[in-house]
């Protein structure tokens, strides 16, 4: 069995959904054999290519006969015969992203909305750097007082007499 | 607008400007509204909706008919239904049954003839007997001979119309005697509120409103540019209870005896054209002031509306469930009637006050106020919450703040009369109310003075010289005289610090003690006040998130202390402080409050202190000093009298002692005699100095207190505890920020870092052990 393998590159994070590829190299079904595949994982394949130093900057393949599937590259291995033994693991984000960003879902954590970088919401973040063990106090006075106040207690009348009486 | 053309067919078929008059199908004067202000008299007529910027239906069978409804504790949404129920001994006017709505649909209209009720109910035509008909299924109207149409109101300009309220009143002789009422007056609330016309006039028969709308072009009521002039009043004398307004089957075949298909209200009020047919009738007797108790009519029911603390449940001086009529079978006129000479005049404008503003306009207390600009103080508004007035409303510049400020019309109220919202009705929010300042002084048995520092000066010499122009031998007469009592000091009660603003009442008058002028003059004090100090908003400083409801307010109320303030409820709100003082006692109380989405005032916080110092004073205490020199006089006299003969009795001793030749006993007489001399000496001398050192006694009256308060800041204020925020761009992109939401990645246009706690992968052929790998990635974060 055979498949053909097209070879990526990215250098986007591997958790990102839509990442960007460049291709490198196709091989063909031809150049492509699948070893005695008993045992080997649809998640997890191997395969066995004739080496080619531009393969060794690949870091994802694609497989079209396979679902599209897209993989990382885990690990190059050189192998005899002047062969590379390439270990891969599935990569579902690539392989589904167009599916999973119209998929319905409830989100928890976001960094940017409509390319505006989120702010703090009503949802309690214990993530989140708040230090409340100190504060920054700020002292606003309300426009007026019923109290006389300081050089006025003075001259303005404040004190209260009251006594008994007040005939002619 | 859009015209609604599907009810009304298309407007060039409509009818034109002026042709009301030329007999025109009731149909159509449902499509053509207006409430015009070029001074014709618009309101008997209706015009073309095309012509020079007039209102133009839309939805009339929704708000254009039914703009707002009046809420639960508004007197038309709780009618009481009297009649005459007879009994085997005597008949009596009894609560027959009543309305209790939740919210009233109304509108305003014009219809009715002198004497008629705008409204029909089918039955015999005997209009007296119209409300018994109230209870029937199908109350519709009539245009029977005797009853005229009811033709709505379908726009109203809201900037150019003002309500004034009416109050037909009477002053307890309701009849002349000869049977025809009397005692009568009419008059608008801001009269009726001055001078005596309440006390004079303490029985309210009816509320009415009349509507004053502009009459001249040239006014902005936005801008405020130009002159109002709003003089004309509307002809309407008909508002109808629109309760579950329906739309019927069309007015193809309506005609002037089919409008139960259209409109079903309930009940129409109107003013009774013998006392004053200004306006309409909004609370009291709906169906004029006249309680007929006719002959030969087995029953008659009278709907009376009462609300808002005013309850119209008297007919004359009589209390409903007393009256009685006679038999045989009398024809009685009767007035029903609310009595408010127990209520103060301030109760009476709320209540009426909140009548008025449940129908969503502005409105003014007094006629000659009508023409105000849209936000002065004499202007209100009412408030609509969903479209329902509960008796809310703003005044001055917070009319601004109100809905109907950006409206030009009643159409653009969010309200369907034929699904009123769903109110609760323990939601009615009474909110708090502070009772205006009042002041007491009184004089002549206990007096207060607002005095200075140097008054205080000269007022504290006065007690100790007032005495020292008098001749001793007056001091003591002229002291009774002077005061009430021998002691001048027990006048003085007390002598406080206070340092508070505008407690000062009254007019200026002189400082007495008794009937002594102390030489200084001085105010009464008022024994409480209230200051308003402003407020503070409230503003979430980090934004309307989490992070604000960290910060922590504390209020510095000065002699009470600090205060934590509910944050939660403070936030993006104004926070307003109100200080109440006592000077008699110098408590005082702070309250922190806001003002709801309601206008209502709602307390948070409230702290007591007070605030006042006790300065002790001290003076002579006569009436002791004068006992005790009076007792040191008369030992003094007596010793001296007793002494002289002492001395001398003790002399004649000595010398027959002597000529007896017993020297030892002469000497021993005669050194008795001089010890008796030198005793009495001893005393006389003694009693001459305690006379001239007799103590002066001394009194001091008043305790004293603490001063320290007065040396903090006397500036209320609020201290924000704000917490320090390290959030920074690069901990949001990496790690982003909480939140729920819910949709697709691509539809919120979501990026960057983002973390999924559940996906419907539906629809997406991966296997079973992909998707799981799927959910894991997106629960971890992932980056889209």
């Amino acid at each position: 069995m055979s498949v053909a393998i097209l070879f990526m590159k990215t250098s986007d994070d591997p958790k990102k959904i839509n990442k960007t590829f460049t291709n490198i190299y196709s091989t063909t079904p031809a150049t492509t054999p699948i070893n005695n595949t008993e045992g080997m994982s649809l998640l997890y394949p191997s395969f066995s290519v004739a080496y080619n130093s531009a393969l060794l900057a690949a870091t994802h393949i694609k497989v079209d006969s396979w679902g599209n599937r897209i993989y990382f590259i885990s690990s190059i291995e050189f192998d005899t015969g002047y062969k590379l033994r390439i270990s891969c693991a599935i990569d579902v984000l690539a392989t589904y992203a167009l599916q999973i960003v119209r998929r319905p879902c409830t989100i928890t954590r976001y960094s940017h909305m409509g390319g505006k970088l989120a702010t703090p919401t009503y949802i309690p973040d214990s993530k989140y750097p708040l230090d409340t063990t100190k504060y920054e106090i700020v002292v606003q006075n309300f426009s007026d007082t019923p109290f006389i106040t300081g050089a006025s207690a003075i001259a303005n009348p404040c004190y209260i007499l009251t006594t008994m009486g007040g005939g002619t | 607008m859009q015209i609604n053309q599907t009810i009304y067919g298309l407007a060039e078929n409509w009818p034109a400007y002026g042709t009301y008059q030329e007999g025109v199908a009731a149909t159509e004067k449902l499509k053509l509204a207006c409430f015009g202000f070029d001074g014709e008299t618009a309101l008997t007529d209706v015009k073309a909706a095309k012509e020079n910027n007039r209102y133009i239906l839309e939805n009339p069978w929704e708000n254009s008919i039914s703009y707002a409804a009046l809420g639960n504790f508004h007197p038309l949404s709780n009618i009481k239904y009297y009649g005459r129920t007879p009994s085997t001994t005597a008949d009596h006017i009894a609560l027959i049954n009543q309305d209790e709505r939740l919210t009233t649909n109304f509108a305003f209209g014009v219809g009715g003839g002198s004497g008629f009720m705008p409204i029909g109910i089918k039955s015999d035509y005997d209009w007296q007997n119209w409300t018994r008909e109230r209870w029937t299924n199908d109350p519709s109207w009539s245009n029977s001979s005797n009853l005229a149409e009811f033709s709505p109101f379908t726009a109203i300009p809201i900037k150019r119309v003002v309500l004034i309220p009416y109050i037909v009143c009477n002053n307890g002789s309701w009849f002349d005697g000869s049977g025809d009422p009397s005692g009568f007056a009419l008059f608008d609330l801001k009269s009726y509120l001055s001078g005596t016309n309440k006390a004079d006039f303490p029985y309210i028969c009816q509320i009415r409103i009349e509507m004053a709308y502009q009459t001249n072009t040239g006014y902005d009521p936005e801008e405020g540019t130009g002159t109002p002039i709003r003089n004309g009043s509307a002809a309407m004398n008909t508002i109808a209870i629109m309760e579950n307004l329906s739309y019927g089957n069309g007015l193809t075949d309506f005609n002037n005896n089919e409008m139960d298909n259209i409109f079903k209200p309930l009940i129409t009020t109107r003013g009774y054209s013998g006392i004053s047919d200004t306006g309409l009738t909004i609370a009291g007797n709906l169906s004029g002031n006249i309680l007929y108790v006719a002959v030969n009519t087995n029953t008659f029911v009278c709907p009376v509306a009462s609300g808002f603390g005013l309850e119209f449940d008297r007919i004359n001086n009589l209390k409903i469930e007393d009256y009685e009529i006679q038999t045989p079978y009398q024809s009685y006129q009767a007035f029903f009637n609310c009595d408010v000479s127990s209520l103060t005049k301030d109760e009476v404008q709320e209540a009426v006050r909140r009548m008025v503003a449940c129908f969503g306009l502005f409105f003014v207390d007094g006629s000659d106020d009508k023409n105000e600009l849209l936000d002065s103080d004499k202007m209100m508004l009412g408030t609509l919450d969903q479209g329902v007035g509960n008796g809310d409303y703003t005044s001055g510049l917070a009319n601004r703040s109100s809905d109907q400020w950006n409206m030009d019309d009643v159409h653009e109220i969010d309200y369907d009369p034929s699904n009123p919202p769903e109110i609760d009705p323990n939601a009615y929010d009474d909110g708090f109310n502070f009772p205006a300042a009042f002041g007491l002084g009184i004089s002549g048995i206990n007096n207060r003075y607002l005095l200075t520092a140097t008054n205080i000066l000269t007022l504290s010499n006065a007690l100790w010289d007032f005495t020292k122009n008098l001749q001793p031998e007056d001091v003591i007469d002229n002291i009774s005289q002077t005061f009430l009592t021998n002691n001048p000091i027990d006048l003085i009660v007390s002598l406080q610090y206070i340092p508070v603003k505008d407690i000062s009442f009254g007019q200026s008058s002189a400082v007495k003690l008794g009937r002594l002028d102390l030489g200084v003059s001085a105010t009464s004090v008022l024994a409480a006040n209230t200051y308003d100090c402003g407020f503070i908003t409230i503003f979430p400083t980090f934004g309307d998130n989490w992070i604000s409801k960290n910060i922590r307010i504390f209020a510095y109320l000065p002699f009470c202390g600090t205060v934590e303030v509910d944050l939660e409820a403070a936030m993006n709100h104004d926070l307003y402080l109100k200080y109440l003082v006592d000077t008699y006692t110098g408590s005082c109380t702070a309250v922190l409050y806001i003002i709801n989405s309601r206008k209502k005032i709602v307390v948070l916080n409230t702290a007591d202190g007070n605030c006042i110092t006790d300065i002790p004073i001290t003076g002579i205490q006569w009436e002791t000093l004068n006992a005790n020199l009076y007792n040191a006089y008369q030992t003094n006299k007596q010793l001296k009298l007793n002494t002289t003969f002492g001395v001398a009795k003790a002399l004649t001793g000595f010398g027959s002692a002597l000529g007896a030749g017993d020297l030892s006993g002469a000497a021993r007489a005669g050194l008795d005699v001089f010890s008796g001399a030198s005793a009495a000496f001893t005393a006389e001398k003694i009693s001459d100095y305690n006379l001239s050192h007799t103590q002066i006694p001394m009194r001091s009256i008043g305790g004293s207190s603490g001063i320290t308060s007065n040396l903090l800041d006397m500036n209320p204020k609020l201290l924000f505890y704000r917490p320090i925020d390290h959030g920074s761009e690069s901990f949001i992109s990496t790690e982003g920020v909480a939140c729920i939401l819910n949709g697709t990645l691509e539809g919120l246009q979501l990026t960057g870092y983002t973390e999924i706690s559940k996906i419907d992968l539906n629809g997406i052929a991966a296997t079973a052990a992909e998707k799981d790998m799927i959910r894991s990635l997106l629960a971890g974060g992932i980056y889209v």
